[in-house]
């Protein structure tokens, strides 16, 4: 009988998948390595052999080669694809039990098998005619899947387990309730809420005023808004934070001025007088949180709102205006109420990421406990309590979904701006003159600070001790770069580049893949992704970083302490950002030229390579380059998972803070910052438009 | 690879639903063999759908779909083998004339030569040799259009279908770009399926229309049936203008007559299949003639409500005892004010009177 | 994709593979020290045997939370440093492996077998002394007196000025506790803490950190162990350290082999590598100011001696027990820290 082209791509297809099975199965460890598989040496790499030491694993490539006949063999599709679909089900959970039941962990040659057991699964489902047996797309759903399930649900799960045994593995389905009602718990929650709402307004009402001040005014000035752009993503979220601490801290530059103009013998005071002025603490707690979040968050806001200022019809403010409403008028009654989900947006987003900001509050607290770094002490503090991080992992988690689902109910779809693409006449209505002016002078004290900010980062880094002794020097600098590579700031920083460099094309692939299925494809299992996505978007750093710690220390997957986990965590956390490129590139492309590809009988992988690829250029170097910046800098869930051998940039930094090495940590952060600002314009200088600002 | 043979295009008891939404509810219906068949509907009435169906880009919630003698249910739009022709076109932006329309012979991986000829030879038959290097945005509408239908035509498919091709075409290019469709599905003779929702397109360009109206098909037929033997008040009114009133039809030995309003019209040989009591008339505006005299009881008397000047010819409103009708006149003839009672003048034969069972 | 990122994977563990897989043997340390003190004591025991080490660097209480987590199946094979009674802890609880080294003859009585269980689970690797420093710079701007002794901290000048870690999260900061537990009693050791709680600025989560805030000119005074403060003042801060004069307590570094260790002959040589005069010394190398416990090896000029100073009899074995840390931590927790300020 002929074989159809299709027929012969199917089996050779699944002799290949079973192929690499087989093969990975005899030269990949079956075991993970107990020091690394970077680290192993042959002897220990010999060891993890599944066929070596291990007799009960031959069972496996047995099962893989059953695939080939399976393949091969003349039956219906149906009875092929169950056969299919069955076996692969059955050799997953024969291998899951051979590693729970001893407790033992998997090696990456199990991985591999996984992934090809996964792979036939998909050859089964696509038999059967799920996605009209399309084996690409089927091999897709399957391996988004499978990550969501193990990298998503699997690791939150873990954190309602662990809340609900105690250290000694009892059960104590009560645990929860003890723990959130202990004492202090309420306070943490309290300060957490207060911290987020306050954060919230003030970047909103901050955000509304520099966007319309750089959208609507005719000052020069507001290109300098461009700076609200790029500044939060060259820079990692807690630096903010420190230097806050050189300029308002108690041996800040803000107190010395002051105490040498007003303290016990200053400038002012007369010989023999009490000074008028004494150092002062402020800024540690509260305030110090509050400021340096809203200096981080209000671009975000910024950015939202400026989105929305730009969508408003012009011709709505123009009708305002022939209606006799002046400027003033046109502002309050029309701008604003079509801005309003914008700014309820803005409001929320600063909420969440002031909820689940873990860098400032660390650098900051002071004694001012929230919940990201309550967190963050119930296991690295004295006490490794799973139990209490686990719980308030959870009430992090449940106030960042709720807050998520309402934004995505509420605001998601309801806009007053209707965005049609077209170019509407019209010329936008300018601030009202007044208005104007006071924001100018507003504008120029923040832009100062900033800059101030920013400037004594650089210098922080090249005076001996700031706050004692601002000689000027090197030490800083030097102690992290010419002590050789495997020292000082090298390896830290090595690290980060290469985990970011692994980490970053996977993101902005899977972004893409993960958007398309989910916005052109109808199947079983599309709510399991679609939570999915939900999940990667809500779960805060800190709950991640958790999460994984408790589901990836033990057998059967263990993973902390590996590079491996590291650019896992990467990928999660800066997944939104290349699901959200996705999207929205791909409802710029029409379905019907992925149909016309269909119907011209490109299967469904050529048809993502030859059309939308191409199409989508522009979007996966933007989003690979974005998401490369936020591994570089992320720190929330990182910290926890990070570790002597995998160190990167923030956690290294964050530990020399920790240690009061801050000349050391402002020297390395402005070389972070320098790396990533010099890396964005390289990009933008590549893709000719700044991208990269519009996908904030 | 060239193939002469016309297959007929088959659905058998067919569904589609959108989670609740029944959007096409078990339903049979054949596309014959080297026909150019259109599906012609409001918007929403499913024919869009049903084209999806057919083409394997939607699959079907409950059927089958039958190729000639091949069921193909089961295959994916990859596997059915038809061409489309989608209301965007759909180019491909970054490709130009040549990779767009040779895209599905690279998939078959034929060689560089082969596929520079075919393209080159189809495009022939579109009209466009020479556009080869061209990239789509340095297309006009119809040229892209053009490219369009040679990059369905070039993979020789078993059926070719056309998803409101010409909607995004200003009307006088549209005149001749029906045509053109027309005249190519004939040299070619492969079974075509039409969607559109304008019924001058579909009268002209098909062979047989199947007028559609929620999910369901209203009448299957030539263009001329349709228009002369409508089979529903629905079909009526959306093929051509038509004025749908009640009457009463009374049986007699001599022949049927029917009773308008206070007129009463003998039918004498027609047949008529409805059975005597209220029926359901269609009566086409072009069937009137509008004279100052005639006869209560053999014409219908109204007056003129209002007239519009429209060109080549004037609309009239006119209040009649059966309810508003309307009727043009040529400009040529005499023209009535508003307020001017006219006796309304036609032939019986060109009453259409509905079957009872529908409208 | 699956395929290339599968060799990129191999082709990245190749690179990182050679060079490092010569060596004879492993060990895994888990180091409660300071990061670089950890990483200069790994890496010269390293380099002198030939062994490959991998460290893991956490505060003493994780790392005993570790090691208990990992009990079934431990992955560390020595633990180094960090405050003794979470080494007894373990002791107590069967998470170490006796061992008693060649060394010992030249360790300091004291120090030999200091863990509650006496089983020679745990030798004293280095001792601290608890105290404060104080920041002269801030000191002669606000024109206060030095302080001299615990009760001096409670003055209402000093109010806002103080800074000490949270003994919920600190091993440094219990020892404070139990310190003052011994010199007055349990009773006036709290009441002497609410006083004390008004002039707290702020209560640290690390140990160290109070120190380092005294330096930088963040508070005037800075309680923990006085070494982690010379460092200070040999980095040239204006810092002055200050022995209380009511006697102060001190610390013992631990060194203990963990039970189950996979590399046990190379767990022993380490912890015999750290007692010897050699290993002692390292300390000193690199601004580590602890006191040697090895009698044969040379104290830094910087470090204080133990005989100068005015210090307890510190019980190890009675306020190295779970029952009275949870005890004396959770009455802090409840009677001091709530306290309005």
């Amino acid at each position: 009988m002929q074989v159809s082209f299709g027929e012969r791509s199917f089996r050779v297809g699944i002799f290949t998948w079973a192929v690499i099975g087989v093969i990975s199965y005899w030269i990949l460890p079956w075991f993970a390595l107990e020091y690394g598989l970077f680290d192993a040496t042959m002897d220990e790499y010999w060891d993890t052999l599944g066929w070596k030491s291990h007799p009960v694993s031959m069972l496996t490539p047995v099962f893989l080669l059953l695939f080939i006949p399976i393949g091969w063999a003349n039956w219906s599709r149906e009875i092929q694809g169950r056969l299919l679909v069955s076996l692969a089900l059955v050799a997953t959970l024969l291998l899951a039990v051979d590693f729970i039941i001893p407790g033992r962990s998997m090696g990456l040659g199990t991985g591999v098998i996984l992934i090809v057991l996964a792979a036939l699964f998909s050859y089964g489902i696509a038999r059967l005619g799920f996605l009209q047996g399309d084996i690409f797309i089927s091999g897709a759903v399957t391996v988004v899947i499978f990550i969501i399930l193990v990298f998503v649900f699997y690791p939150v799960l873990q954190i309602f387990y662990k809340v609900a045994v105690t250290k000694e593995g009892d059960f104590a389905p009560f645990q929860f309730f003890n723990i959130i009602t202990s004492f202090g718990i309420g306070r943490v929650v309290l300060n957490t809420l207060l911290l987020a709402i306050s954060v919230g307004v003030a970047t909103t009402l901050l955000g509304l005023l520099f966007a319309l001040y750089s959208v609507r005014a005719t000052s020069p000035l507001r290109h300098l808004m461009r700076v609200f752009y790029i500044l939060p993503i060259i820079t990692p979220p807690f630096v903010v934070g420190m230097s806050l601490i050189l300029l308002f801290g108690r041996a800040g530059i803000l107190n010395d001025v002051l105490m040498y103009f007003f303290g016990s013998g200053g400038l002012f005071i007369p010989e023999g007088v009490e000074g008028i002025f004494e150092r002062s603490g402020y800024i540690y707690g509260f305030r110090g949180i509050f400021l340096a979040q809203v200096l981080s968050l209000t671009p975000v806001s910024y950015m939202v709102i400026v989105g929305m200022l730009t969508a408003i019809n012009p011709a709505m403010e123009e009708a305002s205006l022939t209606m006799r409403g002046s400027r003033w008028i046109t502002l309050k009654k029309v701008t604003l109420p079509l801005l309003a989900p914008g700014l309820a947006n803005a409001f929320l987003l600063g909420v969440i990421s002031s909820a689940a900001d873990f860098g400032n509050p660390l650098v900051l607290g002071g004694e001012y406990d929230v919940l990201s770094t309550e967190i963050y002490f119930s296991i690295a503090g004295a006490q490794l309590d799973f139990a209490k991080a686990a719980a308030l992992g959870i009430l992090l988690l449940v106030l960042s979904l709720t807050i998520f689902l309402i934004q995505k109910k509420y605001l998601g779809k309801k806009s007053f701006v209707t965005v049609t693409g077209v170019q509407t006449a019209g010329n936008v209505t300018p601030l009202p003159a007044r208005l104007q002016r006071y924001l100018s002078v507003f504008v120029c004290c923040w832009l100062l600070l900033i800059g101030i900010l920013y400037v004594s980062i650089f210098l922080g880094g090249f005076v001996k001790q700031w706050g004692a002794d601002y000689t000027l020097t090197f030490m800083h600098h030097k102690e992290l770069w010419t002590n050789g590579f495997s020292s000082g700031g090298w390896p830290s920083f090595m690290n980060s580049l290469i985990f970011s460099f692994i980490a970053a094309p996977l993101t902005a692939i899977l972004g893409i893949l993960i958007a398309y299925i989910l916005t052109r494809k109808r199947f079983v299992g599309h709510g399991v992704i679609d939570f999915g996505t939900v999940l990667i978007f809500a779960v805060p750093g800190t709950v991640t970083g958790i999460a994984y710690i408790m589901a990836f220390n033990t057998a059967p997957i263990e993973l902390t302490g590996t590079a491996i986990i590291l650019v896992i965590t990467m990928i999660i956390r800066a997944m939104p950002v290349g699901i959200r490129g996705g999207m929205s590139a791909l409802s710029q492309i029409s379905p019907s030229l992925e149909e016309a590809s269909l119907l011209q009988r490109a299967g469904s992988f050529k048809t993502l390579r030859s059309v939308l690829l191409p199409l989508l250029r522009s979007t996966i170097i933007s989003s690979t380059a974005y998401s490369f910046i936020r591994s570089m800098t992320t720190v929330s869930a990182v910290i926890f998972l990070a570790s002597a051998g995998t160190n990167v940039a923030t956690t290294y930094i964050l530990s020399r803070v920790e240690s009061g090495d801050n000349g050391v940590a402002v020297a390395y952060g402005s070389v972070l910052i320098l790396t990533m600002l010099a890396f964005t314009l390289l990009v933008q200088a590549v893709t000719g438009r700044s991208r990269i600002e519009k996908q904030m | 690879m060239s193939r002469n043979t016309s297959i007929q295009v088959t659905l058998k008891n067919i569904s589609k639903h959108f989670g609740s939404v029944r959007v096409i509810d078990n339903l049979d219906i054949e596309f014959k063999a080297g026909t150019l068949t259109t599906l012609l509907g409001p918007s929403g009435c499913g024919k869009t759908t049903l084209l999806r169906l057919v083409s394997g880009l939607e699959p079907p919630t409950g059927g089958e779909i039958w190729f000639g003698e091949q069921d193909v249910s089961q295959f994916s739009a990859t596997q059915r083998d038809v061409g489309m022709v989608f209301q965007s076109y759909a180019l491909f932006p970054h490709m130009n004339v040549e990779k767009n329309v040779g895209y599905g012979l690279t998939v078959l991986k034929e060689t560089k030569e082969k596929i520079r000829d075919a393209v080159s030879r189809v495009l022939e038959t579109v009209n466009l040799e020479g556009f080869q290097k061209r990239y789509p945005d340095e297309l006009s509408g119809g040229q892209q259009q053009r490219v369009a239908v040679a990059r369905a035509l070039v993979l020789e498919p078993k059926v070719l279908l056309f998803d409101e091709p010409l909607s995004n075409i200003d009307s006088k290019l549209r005149r001749s770009m029906r045509d053109d469709i027309r005249g190519l599905q004939q040299k070619t003779g492969i079974t075509s399926i039409y969607v559109t929702h304008d019924q001058a397109e579909a009268l002209s360009v098909s062979d047989e229309v199947v007028v559609m109206n929620d999910g369901a098909i209203e009448q299957q037929g030539t263009p001329r049936d349709l228009y002369q033997r409508p089979n529903s008040a629905f079909v009526a009114n959306f093929i051509g203008d038509s004025n749908v009133v009640d009457a009463i039809l009374v049986a007699e030995e001599e022949g049927s007559a029917i009773v308008l309003g206070e007129t009463r019209i003998d039918l004498e040989k027609r047949k008529v299949e409805n059975r005597p009591g209220k029926i359901k008339l269609s009566l086409r505006p072009e069937m009137f003639q509008l004279r100052e005299t005639g006869d209560e009881k053999k014409h219908v008397m109204g007056t003129i409500a209002h007239s519009a000047y429209v060109g080549a010819v004037v609309e009239y409103f006119i209040s009649t005892p059966v309810g508003e009708l309307f009727t043009t006149a040529p400009v040529s003839e005499e023209q009535y004010a508003p307020g001017r009672k006219v006796f309304l003048h036609f032939h019986p034969d060109e009453l259409i009177i509905l079957p009872e069972t529908r409208g | 994709m699956k395929l290339r990122t599968l060799l990129t994977v191999a082709g990245l563990s190749i690179i990182m593979t050679t060079g490092s897989a010569m060596a004879k043997g492993r060990l895994v340390v888990y180091c409660s020290n300071e990061p670089n003190a950890c990483q200069t004591a790994v890496d010269l025991f390293g380099k002198k045997n030939d062994i490959k080490v991998q460290m893991t660097r956490s505060g003493s209480g994780s790392t005993y939370a570790k090691i208990l987590a990992e009990k079934d199946n431990p992955k560390g094979d020595v633990w180094y440093a960090g405050t003794l009674d979470p080494h007894s802890q373990a002791g107590v609880n069967g998470l170490l492996e006796a061992y008693e080294s060649p060394v010992l003859p030249e360790i300091g009585e004291a120090f030999k077998n200091p863990a509650t269980n006496k089983k020679h689970m745990t030798t004293g690797v280095y001792a601290g002394v608890l105290g404060y420093s104080v920041n002269t710079k801030l000191l002669a701007e606000k024109n206060l007196p030095m302080p001299q002794s615990w009760a001096d901290l409670t003055k209402p000048e000093y109010k806002g000025l103080v800074q000490v870690a949270s003994p919920q999260s600190s091993g440094t900061a219990y020892t404070a506790l139990a310190t003052l537990v011994q010199i007055w009693g349990e009773d006036d050791a709290f009441a002497y803490l609410a006083k004390l709680h008004m002039n707290v600025g702020q209560y640290t989560k690390s140990g160290s950190a109070p120190g380092k805030a005294a330096a930088r000119g963040e508070t005037l005074i800075g309680i923990g162990f006085l070494h982690d403060h010379a460092k200070q003042i040999k980095n040239g801060f204006p810092l002055e350290l200050v022995v209380p004069t009511e006697g102060t307590g001190y610390e013992i570094g631990g060194l203990s082999i963990i039970k189950g260790a996979r590399n046990l002959e190379n767990a022993k040589k380490f912890v015999d590598f750290m007692l010897s005069k050699e290993g002692q010394e390292i300390g000193g190398t690199i601004d580590m100011f602890q006191v040697p416990t090895n009698v044969t090896a040379a104290v830094p000029k910087e470090a204080i001696r133990l005989e100068d100073v005015n210090l307890i009899e510190y019980d190890f074995v009675k306020y190295g027990t779970e029952e009275m840390r949870s005890h004396l931590i959770d009455r802090w927790a409840k009677e001091v820290k709530p306290l309005k300020r």
